[in-house]
Parts: C-alpha cells; structure tokens; sequence
C-alpha cells in the first residue's frame, strides 16, 4: 500500500536532493518606493529538508513574511525586485524558472496559509468550490469528483458535518474552522513545502494549540517540509525543529529549538527569550528590548542591532558580524556568540 | 496593504514632521493646499458666489431689458453672447442667473444638512424604537426620487412665489429639501453609531456628561468629513436640480432669470441660434463642475489612505 | 434565502403605502386650494370643480380621503385628465416607448460602461485611463439637458447622423438611439468609474493573494475571482438605475419629443393637468419601487454575506 509520503514525490517531476527540498541562497529582495530603495531581505539563506519544520522567527519588519512570498513568488513585482539571489526547490531554481511553470509548482508542490482566513478566503464563494478549486484546476477533475475530494480534505481536518457544511460560505464558519478550511485547501494537492504565515496570531489560545497540532500531525502524516512565519516564541516551541531569527533582513542566528530556548547564541534572541513574561516574575518589570527596528532605507553600518544592543562593543558600530558557524549546526551573526552562549 | 506599504511603513520614520500637530484637520487643509483641484474649483466657485451676490461688477446691463429689434442676435454684434428670442441680452442673463443656482444650492443644503443631521444624530444616538421610527419615515421619502417628489410639491403650489427670485428660490429648495433630508441623515446616522460604542464616548457617559455635549466634543468631530464630502457633492446636485426644474417650468419661471428657464427656450430654436443654447449651458455645467471637483478634492485630501 | 426574500417584501409594504400618503399629502393637504393650477392657466369651471370635489373627496376628514385615494390607486382608478380621458390609459399606451428607451439606455450603459471600468481597472494610469477619468467627471457635471441638448444640436442639427426628434407615435431602435445614449451617459460614467473602483479594491485584496497562492492563472484570479467580487456593487447599481429611468427620462424625452411617460409628464406639467401629474408620478413611484424590491433581492444572492447567515 502507497503511503501518502510516496505518493506525494512518486508523481511529481521535482524530486527531493538528498532530503533537502529548498535551499534559500543569499537571497536579497528590495523595494523601489519614492521614498527611496528599503532592503527587506539583505543575504538570507537557510534549508529546509523533507519532514522538517523551519520556524522563522521576527519581529514585523523583519522580512519574514516578505521571504515567505518571496518563495510563493507573490510579491508585487513592482515595487519588489530581487536583484540577486536563489530559490532552489528540489534543485531547480525558482527564480529563474519561467513563470508558466512556476505557477505550477503553487498548489501542488509549494502551498502557503495565511494569518487572516477570513479575508484570504474568497467571500462569495463556497468553501467547497474554493478547496474542490485546487483539484479542478491542477488535476482536471470535474465538479462532483472534486467536491468529494473536498468533503474528504474537510473531514480529515476535523470540520464537522463536513458534507452539509461543504455549502456554506466562509463567514458562516468560526475563525478557528476558517483556518482549517485554509488549511484543507492548502494540503489538497500533497505538496511538499507548506509555509504557514502567522497562522494563529488572529486566533484565541486555546484555538491556536488546536491548529498548532493539526499543522503538526499533517505535516507527520504527509511528510511535508513546514515553514512556520511567526513573532510569537510561545507558539513554535512544541512544532518546530530548528529555528531561524531574523532581523532587519538579515538571519542573526539558527538553531535547533530546544539549544536556542536552553541558551541562545545572539543578543536579539536572548532579548526575545527574557522578555516572555514568566509567572515566577510577579512584582519584577518586564523586561523589553529598547528601541526600535532601524529605518530600512537607512540601514546604520555595522550590526543591525547595535543600537538596541547591551553588549554593544566598538567593532559591533563598524563591522558587520558575518552569520558563521558557532558550534556544529548552531549559527549567529555576532561578534561575540560564544559570550552570549555562556551568559 | 502592498507588501512595500507594510515593510517601509513599520520601518520608516515620517520625515521631520513628529514635533507637528497632526490633526486630521491640518493634515488635510495641507494636502487640500497642494492640490491644483481644489484651487481651481475654489477659484470657479467663488467666481460664481460673486456673480450671485454682486452681478452689477459683472455686467451693467440689466438682463430684463428686452431689445425685441435685436432679438437672436449672434455674438459679437453689440453683445457678448448676442441676445434670446425675447431680445435679452444673453450675458446679462447668465450672469444674473447665478444668483437663483448658487441661492437653491445653498439653501437646499443649509435645510437638507440641519434637518437631515439632526434627525440623523437623534436617530442614531437614542437607537431603539426611536431609530426604527425615523429610519422607516426616512426611508419613505428617500424611496420617492429627487425629481418626482419635487415635481409633485411644485406642482401644488405652481405659481406661489415663482417670479420672485429669492421666494422662488425658497420655494424650490424646500421642495428639494424635503426630499433630499433622507441622504444627509443617513449619513450622519451611520457616522453616531460608529462612534457611538467607543470607549471615550462611554467613559464620557460614565461621568456625566450631558447627550448633548457628547454628541458636540465626541461624535459631530468625526462625523463632520464625510458631511462635508457629500454637502459639497450634493450642493452641486441641486444647482442640477433647480435647473432642471426651471427648465420643466416648475421650478422658477419668468420674469425670474434661472439658466434652466433660458436653456429650455433655447431649445426651441436650436437648428438656427444655437448659441442661445451654448452660453448658459456652459455657466450651469462649470457650476456644477465646480461643486463636484470641490467635493472630490475633500474628499481625497480627508482619505486616510492618501497619507 | 427564502426568509430574506419575505422579510424585505414586508419591509416594502409599508414604504409603499408611506410613499403613496406623502405623494398624497403634498398634493392635497399642502395649504392652497387643490384646484389651484390644474386646469391649466385659466381657474377650473365649477362643474368641473364640484366633480373634482365629490371625486376626491375633499369633503371628508383627511384620513377618509387618503382611503378613499388608495382604494381607488389598488383598483386602478387614477383619475382623469381635464379632457375626460382616464389617465391609465394615455399611461398604457405610452409605456412600451419609455420601456423600450430604459432598456436601450441600460444596455449601453452597462456594456460599455463595465467594459471601460474593467481595463481601466487593471491598466491603470495609462492615457485611456486619464481620459475616461476627465471625461466621466465631465459628465457627471453637465446635467442630463444639457447633454441631450448640445448632443441634438451637434449629432442631429449639424452632423445629422441621427433624427432631431421623434416623429412617430412607436419609435424605431434608430430614433430611440441618440436618446438613449444622452440617458445613459450620466450612468455609463458612474457605472464605469464605480467597477473600476471596485476592481482596484478586490485587486488589493487578501483572497486574490491566496489565489495567486493557489496556482491559479492570473486571468482565472482576477477574471472570476475578482470580478465576481466587484461586479455586485455594479450591478445593483445598474439595477437600480433600471428603475430610475423608468421614471425619470421626463427630461431626455421632452428635448428628444419622445411619445413616453416622461414625454406625457412634461406635457402635462407644462398644462398645468394636475390630475394626471398625480396619477403618473404615483404610477412611477410604485414601479420604482418595485424594481429597488428586485434589485434588493438579487444583491442577496450576489452577495452570499447578506443572504446567509
């Protein structure tokens, strides 16, 4: 018997090499606005292998969701441009690929939820017709083939009543089963890549396990490699795998999750860890990161995160830190990684 | 919001201006300031708001004065726009006739706004029955059209008043007022209950403060934008609308000059003498076009996503 | 969907009847002598008076007199021209010419008008753009008469491509054409500044971006996703302006001479025959209604979110 997992890579063209599914390299994307040109994305590379789940971590700002899109190719290409950079997937590279082709691969091969399923739900059109959509478009299938495929997809994320439900329009569903029709619609065609932008963060608490957990179990089931968008350092402890921080564009440190919460290798993150409020604090001040993000158009030399910086050294004003290798698997872009790591 | 809106706005500092007051008011008189429509139609309007008020600096004829002998006289032989059916001197007429449009646009608007608004904020600030009561009987007169309902009231009273320019006026505009109540307290009623569940207006409540002092200091300044807009808009409307009820012969008539009365005896003798036709078409359309770049200039230079 | 229909049908019902007392009031309860100006320029002859009286009952209390008014409107009675002809009738005979101007107005202005919207609303900024812009503000502003006029005298005087006015009693689609375009040209401009409008709004919005996400065509995305979208509001506006015209075409078919309502409604105001004022504007007034009831009803079913809940 197939498993899903065969399934899904048996008859696609793209293949996975050596588990690796995409290869983000020195990828850098810039917008043109009058105001002048603002480096959204400035040198960021990471990996993602089958079955792995990638949270990429920041502030708003920081360029995340912009390397989301940048992967979906749905960025405004005016005033986006990528200047330089690669976007392998399975190999081939996205950014180069004709855009006929790349169409293909959204949906099928690289799918992607976003934070608001309300309003990135068509509204005047059924649920059932928007998911059955997917296999009408990409497979051929014709109408009720395709709803049935969807009724399925509704009842494998647990929406109940899904056959008469299959009918009704987005408004009528809660927040939390409007995320999983996304969802439904998002994992119809088995892709291999599912890049989730702050899925939760319109979603009350309890609700945001529930969806965390059904991310999770799909991506188990499925094989998929997932990429988790998000500022919420809460919400990506029990999913994710490895974690990547950015900051103004750049990656400041990677990690695998457990080392990063346990000790991080970068100011920023330590900064984002402290400032979680803890019950054990209670009578203490929270403690914050002062300052700002820089302007984007105005990136100061050196760090990026000098100013906000307490351990801010003379060379950290001066020279970029590059993101190296700390210890085996743990990256930073800090001068001084190894402090942070022993603090 | 594009993708670049969101980078650069939660990035970017505004240029300089962070010590300012950034009152929506002053944001607006700025971007209304460098914008060439606003002067233009300002410029236009107040050209005719002259015209209405001081005719004689623009003519020294008087438009009733009939020269029979010289009657369809083209351009140019005596006269700027030569002369109507009747011998008048066409300029004169045109310059006269402002004083009917700009004096129903007006006062149509004055009424339409008290009325309007004040139902509307009662409306909308009491709620409950009270509401349902107004908004049903508004509903009833916003279901007649504008020009029907005015041609039935006008019809009732025909000749009252109709010569007298500024009886004539008043006539028209309370019919037109009548009907046009509706629009104006819709609004404002959509506007209270936007405001209305804020957290300011409660706490404003919660110590005391009087319905009409709420209504003053926290829910008129918001609502005020959107009034504006539209009054403007609609001010120009009824310019339309007054002449298009001259021009039925309902609305003001002889020996009153309205451009609506002079183009529909222009249309009479439309194949030989069209330019008895032209001239007060063209101060009725930039009348009217006036109003409505006005409002549209408002408008823009109050839309929050233009700055 | 079916409670939605019935709840706005018994909405419509008492705004029928409110419309029907306030048409009624201004003509008979305003402060004057009802007689006043309806017999032309001359006072009415007393037969005439007295029948008028009995007839509308203008001897009994008001309400009585409003009961009476709706009775005799439900039984079809719209009272009398001042030469005796039952104002129903010149309204039978004339209806099919108004409604055939309505539809030819609409037809044109939506064909061209969505069709103009939509490219201006994908391709925008361009010189088509900026000139539709300009040219629908132009429009907007000149009013209907104006329009119809300088229309007559440039397209029909001068150039004569199209008859001046009308001639015969059941007009031809060829002499309807110019007025309906002067009809519809005030719409044509709103109905295509509002579909682009309402274009660019779904363009920016977040379901086109997941549609794109989708894999889907672009000219899947916008021309089904989008487009469904921003055709609701245009629709129900064109709609709407169904019913408007319908009442409402008093001035193009007096400058035209077009043998409609509006033609008869003219000439009636100008005779000063209030009887048939009243019927007519009552009639208009009750069809435009109706026609908003429909409209009404189909934005339910365009707009899942209003129907559904």
């Amino acid at each position: 018997m197939t498993t899903i997992q065969d399934t899904q890579t048996a008859g696609s063209e793209y293949q996975p090499v050596d588990g690796l599914l995409l290869e983000v390299e020195d990828l850098f994307v810039e917008f043109h606005t009058p105001d002048g040109v603002a480096t959204a994305i400035n040198g960021v590379s990471f990996e993602l292998r089958q079955g792995e789940s990638l949270a990429i971590l920041g502030e708003s700002g920081s360029g995340k969701s912009v390397t989301a899109q940048a992967i979906m190719g749905i960025l405004d290409m005016p005033p986006a441009v990528i200047p330089s950079g690669h976007i392998r997937y399975c190999g081939q590279d996205l950014l180069t690929m004709p855009e006929e082709q790349r169409r293909k691969t959204r949906g099928p091969e690289i799918s992607m939820i976003f934070q608001d399923a309300l309003s990135s739900l068509n509204p005047v059109f059924p649920v059932g017709w928007q998911i059955a959509e997917m296999f009408r478009v990409h497979r051929g299938l014709n109408k009720s083939d395709a709803l049935e495929k969807a009724i399925g997809l509704m009842e494998r994320v647990s929406i109940p009543a899904a056959r008469e439900r299959v009918k009704a329009y987005p408004h009528q569903f809660s927040g939390g089963m409007r995320q999983r029709i996304m969802i439904a619609m998002a994992i119809a065609l088995d892709p291999a890549v599912l890049i989730a932008d702050e899925p939760t963060t319109a979603l009350d608490v309890t609700v945001q396990a529930q969806i965390m957990a059904l991310l999770q179990e799909l991506q188990e089931e499925r094989h998929m490699g997932l990429i988790l968008i998000t500022h919420d350092l809460g919400v990506v402890a029990d999913v994710a795998d490895r974690i990547a921080v950015m900051y103004t564009g750049r990656l400041v440190e990677t990690a695998e999750v457990h080392e990063l919460y346990a000790r991080p290798a970068h100011p920023y993150t330590k900064g984002l860890l402290d400032s979680i409020p803890r019950l054990d604090q209670k009578g203490q001040t929270l403690a914050a990161i002062g300052g700002l993000p820089p302007n984007l158009l105005r990136i100061p030399p050196g760090c990026p995160f000098n100013p906000r910086c307490h351990m801010a050294r003379d060379v950290c004003r001066t020279d970029l830190p590059p993101l190296h290798e700390v210890t085996p698997g743990r990256f930073s872009a800090c001068h001084y990684a190894e402090e942070v790591i022993n603090a | 919001m594009t993708e670049a809106a969101a980078v650069v706005s939660e990035t970017v500092a505004p240029n300089g201006s962070s010590d300012e007051n950034r009152s929506l008011a002053s944001d607006a008189w700025r971007s209304l300031r460098k914008n060439p429509i606003f002067w233009a139609s300002a410029v236009l309007i107040s050209i005719f708001v002259l015209m209405a008020i001081f005719p004689s600096l623009f003519t020294s004829t008087d438009p009733r004065e009939a020269v029979l002998e010289e009657s369809r006289s083209r351009p140019g032989d005596g006269t700027w726009f030569g002369r109507d059916i009747q011998g008048y001197d066409i300029y004169a007429r045109c310059i006269y006739g402002a004083r009917a449009s700009i004096l129903v646009g007006v006062l149509t608007t004055i009424l339409t706004v008290s009325i309007g608004g004040f139902i509307g904020v009662m409306s909308g600030y009491l709620g409950g029955a009270a509401d349902a009561v107004m908004s049903r009987v508004g509903d009833v007169f916003f279901a007649i059209p504008l020009l029907l309902g005015a041609i039935i009231f006008l019809v009732s009273l025909p000749d009252f008043f109709s010569s007298n320019a500024f009886l004539g006026a008043l006539k028209v505009s309370l019919a037109l007022a009548v009907l046009g109540w509706p629009s104006m307290a819709r609004l404002m009623r959509s506007s209270v209950i936007q405001v209305k569940p804020n957290d300011y207006v409660q706490a404003a409540r919660a110590l005391g403060a009087s319905p009409s002092r709420i209504v003053r200091s926290h829910i008129l300044p918001n609502s005020v934008a959107p009034l504006i807009v539209v009054a403007t808009i609609s001010l120009g409307g009824y310019i339309a609308a007054e002449a298009t009820l001259s021009f039925l012969g309902i609305g003001l008539q002889a020996p009153a000059v309205s451009w609506g009365i002079d183009i529909s005896a222009a249309l009479v003798g439309l194949r030989t003498t069209p330019h008895m036709l032209f001239f007060p078409s063209l101060f009725l359309s930039l009348a009217v076009l006036g109003f409505i770049l006005l409002g549209d200039a408002v408008r823009d230079a109050l839309d929050p996503k233009n700055r | 969907m079916g409670t939605y229909i019935i709840r706005r049908l018994l909405q419509m019902i008492p705004v029928i009847l409110g419309a029907t007392f306030l048409i009624f009031t201004m003509v008979f309860a305003l402060p004057g002598d009802p007689l006043a100006g309806k017999c032309g320029e001359r006072p009415c002859p007393p037969a005439y008076a007295a029948e008028f009286r009995e007839r509308y009952n203008l001897n009994d209390p008001l309400p009585v007199q409003y009961a009476k008014y709706v009775s005799n409107l439900v039984q079809g009675d719209l009272g009398e021209t001042t030469n005796g002809i039952p104002v129903l009738d010149q309204l039978k005979t004339r209806y099919p010419v108004t409604a055939k101007l309505a539809l030819m107005a609409i037809a044109f202005e939506a064909i061209i008008g969505i069709f103009v919207g939509v490219l201006t609303g994908i391709r925008r900024g361009g010189f088509l753009d900026n000139l539709v812009l300009i040219s629908t503000l132009v429009v907007i502003s000149i009013p209907v008469f104006v329009i119809g006029g300088v229309s007559q005298y440039f397209l029909g005087v001068k150039l004569g491509w199209f008859p001046v006015t009308v001639t015969s009693s059941n007009p031809s689609f060829y002499e309807l054409m110019l007025p309906a375009m002067v009809l519809g040209s005030l719409s044509l401009a709103y109905v295509s500044r509002l579909m682009r409008t309402s274009l660019v709004e779904n363009l920016r919005a977040d379901y086109l971006r997941t549609a794109v996400a989708k894999g889907l065509t672009k000219r899947r995305a916008i021309g089904l996703h989008a487009l469904r979208n921003s055709m609701i509001p245009v629709i129900t506006f064109i709609g709407f302006d169904f019913g408007a015209l319908l009442g409402g075409a008093i001035v193009t078919e007096a400058i035209f001479n077009i043998p409609g309502i509006g033609g008869y409604l003219f000439r009636s105001i100008r005779a000063r025959d209030g009887a048939s004022v009243v019927g007519t504007v009552t009639v208009l007034v009750i069809v435009y209604l109706f026609v908003n009831l429909l409209v009404d009803l189909l934005y339910g079913l365009l707009d899942p979110r209003i129907s559904h809940d």
